[in-house]
């Protein structure tokens, strides 16, 4: 089980969560929804160790993340399947390298058995016979793709995915989309999937919650989110400059 | 580990935070030198990096440093009428400062450089980030076996930078200078003791770690875009410059004074 209890979290002045609380639904796919720049990907950091809280706790399975000691801290992360916005592949590795590297670092698994596990891998996310490619050859699609297969290949208890399909074309991102609600269902794992899309929010998700302003603005199934009555949740939703939702330029510090 | 990061302001405030910073990454290696997972790889292919990286720049360096000091030796030397004592100056100057020191630098200016700047370029594209999620605890994993080949490597380096200079030197003192060769080289070897040979290679494991050390904490703290690895490359040099010239003042004086 994943709980935040009143985290909050800043960075010098510029304040990204503030005493956000929430328990996700676990073998659910929770969806994280938000303008840019509210604090997704920190979110997520403080999920797995990243970032430790200013105040507030995270919960996962009864344990602290942010008490943990450092040596408990990878092993404790060994539970989570990650995808970072943009992949984070490891360029000095092949496609193959990189989603056998899991394996190889965590399990005693035979070489053969390695291999197969990477094809299989790579093929479930549409990225067959791709092992000997190099990351710089790769669209940010199919990097995204390779990141997905990396990040499920321990077959962890808890997927996180920052932003799988943005910046990618509507097909591919709906495929992506595809490719996600499958591996869930099948898994029947816990899901934790940051976007900006609603188009794929409301196609994949079963639970929704809102960051805005440092805020959890919303969290409710898709059903509640839908029809809740908020500016803030209805402005993003529409897809409309106007509400409380103001594009703010960052501000530069004179003597910055 | 987030290594805390740097948000006051003021030169002073931000010395003490960057020692800080230098001074949490510095324990962090030496607490996982005793990790239960030893990246024998790692090392293994660090070790051949360093060498075949740094010996073809080597080679010359040493060879004309070796030249240039028979030649300002010589110049010395003739002053007092004594310039068959060339090789002594040499053979001390040589293994004790000489040696170590452009071992170090050239290791520094290769691989040291080489390392900062893949270092930065993994945390900036959150390489780091994914490999500490997967479980994996950075410094075991990559730069323990950095620091590491380099106090292994560099001993050796020193060696044969100590025996390119000293034959360079010998060849301009014997077909530049006239001097007898056979004198020149009892000088040598009369002039350097086992103690003066360990004590350079001591010197430049010293220094092997000090420039690999420096060279990932550059590139382990970078921040901020391609620029980011940029800068983290310039402060590598810059730092592990600064360093090697002034440890070398204390370990000279605490090894042969
Ligand atoms: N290490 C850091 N130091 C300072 N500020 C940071 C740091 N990391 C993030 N921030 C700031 O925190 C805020 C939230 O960042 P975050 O990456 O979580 O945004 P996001 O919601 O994921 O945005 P996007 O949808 O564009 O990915 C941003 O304003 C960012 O500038
Ligand atoms: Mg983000």
């Amino acid at each position: 089980m994943i709980e935040y209890r009143n985290v909050s979290k800043a960075f010098g002045d510029l304040v990204v969560l503030d005493d956000v609380s929430c328990v996700i639904p676990e073998g659910k796919i929770t969806m994280i929804i938000g303008p840019s720049g509210t604090g997704k990907s920190i979110f997520i950091k403080l999920l797995v160790g990243l970032v430790k809280p200013d105040a507030g706790e995270v919960v996962v399975d009864g344990e602290v993340v942010s008490q943990m000691p450092s040596g408990e801290l990878y092993e404790f992360r060994k539970k989570f399947g990650v995808l970072f916005q943009n992949g984070a592949l490891f360029d000095s590795m092949t496609v193959g390298e990189n989603v056998a590297f899991p394996l190889r670092e965590h399990t005693d698994l035979p070489e053969e058995e390695i291999r197969e596990i990477v094809a299989e891998k790579l093929a479930a996310v549409g990225m067959a016979h791709s092992d000997c490619r190099w990351p710089s050859e790769l669209s940010g699609g199919q990097r995204n793709r390779v990141g997905l297969a990396r990040a499920i290949a321990l077959e962890p208890n808890i997927v996180v995915f920052d932003e799988p399909s943005s910046g990618l074309d509507p097909v591919t991102a709906d495929s992506i989309d595809n490719l996600i609600l499958e591996m869930q269902r099948r898994s029947k794992c816990t899901f934790i999937v940051v976007s900006h899309d609603i188009e794929s929010t409301f196609k994949i998700a079963d639970y929704i919650g809102m960051l805005w302003a440092g805020k959890l603005v919303a969290f409710g199934t898709k059903e509640e989110i839908r029809t809740m009555d908020n500016d803030v949740v209805q402005q993003f939703f529409n897809r409309s400059s106007e509400g409380p939702i103001q594009i703010v330029p960052p501000v530069c510090e004179p003597d910055a | 580990m987030a290594l805390p990061s740097i948000q006051s302001r003021g030169l002073l405030s931000f010395l003490f935070a960057e020692f800080g910073r230098f001074t949490f990454f510095l324990m962090e290696s030496v607490r996982n030198l005793f990790y239960r997972k030893f990246y024998f790889t790692n090392f293994i292919d660090e070790m051949n990096t360093i060498g075949s990286r740094s010996l073809l720049v080597l080679f010359p360096v040493a060879a004309f440093i070796g030249m240039n000091l028979c030649v300002e030796g010589y110049i010395i030397f003739k002053k007092f009428g004594a310039q068959d004592l060339v090789g002594m100056f040499v053979a001390v100057a040589n293994i004790r400062e000489l040696s170590p020191m452009i071992a170090g630098l050239v290791v520094g200016a290769k691989a040291g450089t080489q390392m900062a700047a893949r270092i930065g370029t993994m945390r900036i594209g959150k390489q780091i980030d994914a490999l500490e999620v997967m479980g994996v605890n950075p410094y075991p994993y990559m730069i323990l076996p950095r620091i590491l080949a380099a106090v292994l490597v560099l001993p050796l380096l020193v060696v044969v930078t100590y025996f390119v200079s000293t034959l360079s030197a010998y060849l301009v003192a014997v077909f530049q200078l006239h001097l007898n060769g056979s004198a020149f080289m009892d000088l040598v070897f009369s002039n350097i003791t086992v103690q003066d040979m360990l004590k350079g290679m001591v010197k430049g494991s010293v220094f092997g770690a000090i420039v690999t050390t420096i060279s990932c904490y550059s590139g382990y703290t970078a921040s901020g875009g391609a620029r980011g690895v940029g800068v983290a490359t310039n402060l590598a040099v810059v730092r592990m410059s600064t360093a090697i010239v002034f440890i070398n003042i204390v370990l000279t004086q605490m090894m042969f004074m």
